[in-house]
């Protein structure tokens, strides 16, 4: 069953560049809600597999310690805990750089380094959590007795996507996740930006598939709501000329 | 019931349960006929799946630090890092 969408002009592209708002209706359902997000892509390499010419230890912290450190902000708000991380990641590779083999770049190799510090952090950090998921007023808020939308949506002025390319609006992003509640942040990261399998952000977060949902339920409506009024909603920050599409989120 | 059906916030609920596990059929057409009917939460899928597409992209931040001025490390906590390396070297 194929219907049109009342708007026409391409909203967003799925991964095969396929532009949604053309498409088949119950293609559209499950691009919803995606299910499954198909990995980057991006090189990868753990601590084991990669050992030719790792640059001089000395040289580390000036060459990627920023870089290795924004990546653990992201994931751990908390500056020195980040800290803590970045200098942890350093000593492992100190302690395993014969590992090192140069099958990606050395700084890849310190990421994937950084990944499995991280997840150690937070299996650390992350409390038993009770089965039931205490309610949250926000997006309580966002829904009538009915379950209706109480203010329905405003029309964005352009596809995030496009946006990308402007750092004030990354910018915005990262503060509308840095303001998401502890547990739905993290749940988000892990899923949405590592895209790590559902199974594997259960177990880091110790929660079951069903709370694992309901954060991710509420970490999106928050980020969206966030964005809009942080940016889309706010007459200064909406984008200028060269990125404005008019209504290209109209429904 | 009909006033379940109609419900944007199960329409929200499945929209994200389909991002962790398999709806069932059930499901799959209860969200369909709700997309079909709500023209607010077709916009709203929209939004949040181009921002999840936009977020795809702080999987590695220095990707984009150069545009928003990333957070640096501290000049303590560089000094640290270099003397506990410099110690261990």
């Amino acid at each position: 069953m194929t219907i049109a969408l009342p708007e026409h002009r391409p909203l967003a592209m799925d991964r095969t560049g396929k532009a949604i708002s053309e498409g088949d209706f119950f293609s559209f359902a499950l691009f919803y809600g995606k299910r499954h997000p198909v990995k980057s892509g991006r090189p990868t390499c753990g601590p084991n597999a990669c050992a030719a010419s790792a640059p001089s230890p000395e040289l580390w912290v000036g060459q990627f310690g920023d870089r290795l450190y924004r990546f653990a902000l992201l994931r751990v708000p908390d500056r020195s805990a980040a800290e803590e991380l970045v200098q942890e990641t350093f000593l492992a590779a100190l302690k395993d750089r014969e590992s090192f083999r140069g099958q990606c770049e050395f700084a890849t190799w310190l990421v994937g380094i950084l990944k499995h510090k991280l997840i150690d952090h937070l299996r650390k950090t992350t409390r038993q959590t009770s089965l039931s998921e205490t309610p949250d007023e926000t997006v309580d808020e966002m829904f009538n007795r009915l379950g209706h939308w109480r203010n329905p949506p405003a029309s964005w002025a352009a596809d995030p996507a496009e946006l990308a390319i402007q750092g004030e609006f990354l910018a915005t992003l990262q503060v509308c996740l840095a303001a998401l509640p502890e547990q739905q942040r993290q749940a988000l990261i892990l899923r949405m930006i590592d895209e790590e399998p559902a199974e594997q952000v259960c177990k880091i977060l110790n929660l079951t598939p069903t709370n694992l949902w309901v954060r991710l339920h509420r970490a999106r409506l928050r980020l969206r709501l966030c964005l809009e009024n942080k940016w889309f909603g706010h007459p200064v920050a909406r984008p200028r000329s060269g990125t404005r599409k008019g209504t290209a989120h109209e429904a | 019931m009909k006033l379940n059906f109609m419900s944007c916030r199960r329409a929200s609920e499945l929209a994200a349960k389909q991002c962790i596990t398999a709806l069932s059929r059930g499901e799959r057409i209860w969200l369909g006929m709700h997309l079909l009917a709500c023209a607010a939460c077709r916009k709203i899928g929209l939004q949040i799946s181009a921002i999840e597409q936009t977020l795809r992209l702080l999987q590695e931040p220095d990707a984009t630090h150069e545009a928003t001025g990333g957070p640096q490390l501290s000049d303590e906590s560089r000094r640290r890092i270099q003397s506990v390396l410099a110690d261990r070297t």
